[in-house]
């Protein structure tokens, strides 16, 4: 189609808000007392890697771009702008952004992109902007294929791609215990996302919903949060540094650091890239499945609870 | 949004937040005691109970020995990181000792150490056959 498409960039836009809001959230805390807890350096240290997120999308959003526009030109397909096409856009999206999600717990390649949105120990609404700078590697553009396939522009399809975002930037908080019971049904909320946050093994691999909780319910890995067990944020090995460029890349380099040791098979070179976290060829890491095993060995009351099933996985 | 609002507002954004936060007293590193070590230790490695635990002069760092060996438990800001001290080099301080760990995610510890506490963290964290 030649008739231009025109979105705004809605992530920058929200940049004025984000700032607000963050210190809303403090002054809450700080005058109430409660409701979260800010650190500097690990507040920066988020900050920064959001700041990077956004040179990164300047610097090689053009790569994506390109794959898009090619997958545009080659389409058939084109639904039009209507208001209700963009609706649909952003549910399906939505639902892109579910799966791309799930991969990027139990991909490590995809993982080490990710791991940095959960590499602080703190949960608030800095921790929503601590986001990959190394987003482009993983590849997870084609997962948005389909859409453009089917007609959606690609334009609208990055345009509801950051309305996601943004959504997701207010649920980063302790503030805000439970929502209404039917927002707490459909939608991704502070609480359900408080429990993809934890470190708990019964909180491992759940929730990766972005607006929509449905999907969680739908694909069978939703896990509500429990008021007797609060989340612990952060990592299962948390970090050791604040410097951002470490914690961009350090799962990359610890991939490169696994596939180049001596003496193993091209099975377990490609597995430290694919297998899921935690995988080891000699098994001495755990992957969330073992630590959730132990943890069963360890409780086994827990067992057939929410994030446990009776199987012991 | 033209570059250069964005970027100002970024900077000034990351600044100001940064400032306020170490104004109003939100920048002060952790300190363990003898219990909040042991518990810091494991929450990280539940699967290596811990033996002995020695504290630095400021108590921001402690020296774990656990049934998988000697390790660190450190202050990260206001939480805590914990690593298992394996291969690591050591070098000398005015008021102790910096641990290198030879890791990219947790690279070097500073631990604040009393003269005696010195010999006896390099007795236990360096390996028998250095
Ligand atoms: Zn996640
Ligand atoms: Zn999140």
């Amino acid at each position: 189609m030649t008739d231009m498409v025109s979105y705004p960039d809605v992530v920058q836009l929200a940049v004025p808000i984000f700032i607000v809001a963050i210190v809303l959230e403090l002054s809450w805390i700080v005058i109430r007392q409660r409701g979260g807890r800010y650190e500097t350096r690990d507040a920066v240290t988020s900050l920064i890697m959001g700041a990077g997120n956004v040179a990164s999308g300047i610097i090689l959003g053009f790569l994506a771009w390109g794959f898009f526009m090619l997958l545009w030109a080659v389409t058939p397909m084109d639904l039009g702008s209507a208001w209700w096409v963009v609706v649909l856009c952003f549910v399906l999206d939505d639902l892109r952004y579910y799966w791309v999600h799930r991969f990027g717990h139990r991909i490590r390649w995809v993982w080490a992109s990710h791991v940095n949105h959960h590499s602080s120990q703190h949960y608030n609404l800095t921790t929503a902007l601590r986001q990959t700078w190394t987003g482009t590697f993983t590849f997870m553009m084609v997962v948005r294929a389909p859409l453009i396939l089917v007609g959606f522009h690609p334009a609208m399809v990055l345009f509801v791609g950051g309305l996601n975002l943004i959504y997701q930037f207010w649920i980063h908080t302790e503030a805000i215990g439970r929502m209404p019971r039917w927002f707490e049904a459909v939608m991704n909320t502070p609480s359900h996302h408080r429990v993809h946050h934890g470190r708990n093994p019964r909180y491992l691999d759940a929730n990766y919903a972005g607006v929509f909780i449905i999907w969680d319910k739908m694909f069978g890995t939703f896990v509500p949060e429990l008021d007797s067990e609060k989340p612990d944020y952060g990592l299962v090995r948390n970090l050791g540094t604040f410097n951002p460029i470490r914690v961009a890349f350090h799962e990359w380099v610890g991939i490169w650091n696994d596939i180049t040791q001596p003496g193993l098979t091209m099975y377990h070179r490609l597995m430290y890239a694919v297998a899921p976290p935690g995988w080891s060829h000699d098994g001495s890491r755990e992957t969330s499945k073992r630590i959730k095993a132990r943890h069963l060995t360890e409780n086994p009351h827990d067992r057939g609870t929410p994030g446990f099933d009776q199987a012991g996985k | 949004m033209p570059l250069i609002v964005l970027l100002v507002l970024v900077v000034g954004g990351i600044a100001g937040i940064a400032v306020l936060l170490h104004i109003i007293g939100l920048s002060k590193a952790k300190v363990f005691d003898q219990e909040s070590a042991r518990a810091a230790w494991l929450r990280e490695w539940p699967q290596a109970p811990v033996q002995d635990i020695d504290l630095s002069q400021d108590h921001c760092v402690a020296l774990i020995q656990s049934t998988h060996g000697p390790g660190l438990v450190w202050a990260m800001g206001a939480d805590s990181a914990a690593r298992l001290a394996k291969a690591v080099k050591i070098s000398q301080h005015e008021r102790g000792l910096f641990v290198s760990l030879n890791s990219f995610d947790a690279p070097r510890i500073k631990a604040n150490l009393s003269p005696q506490q010195v010999n006896t963290w390099r007795g236990v964290l360096m390996e028998p056959e250095q």
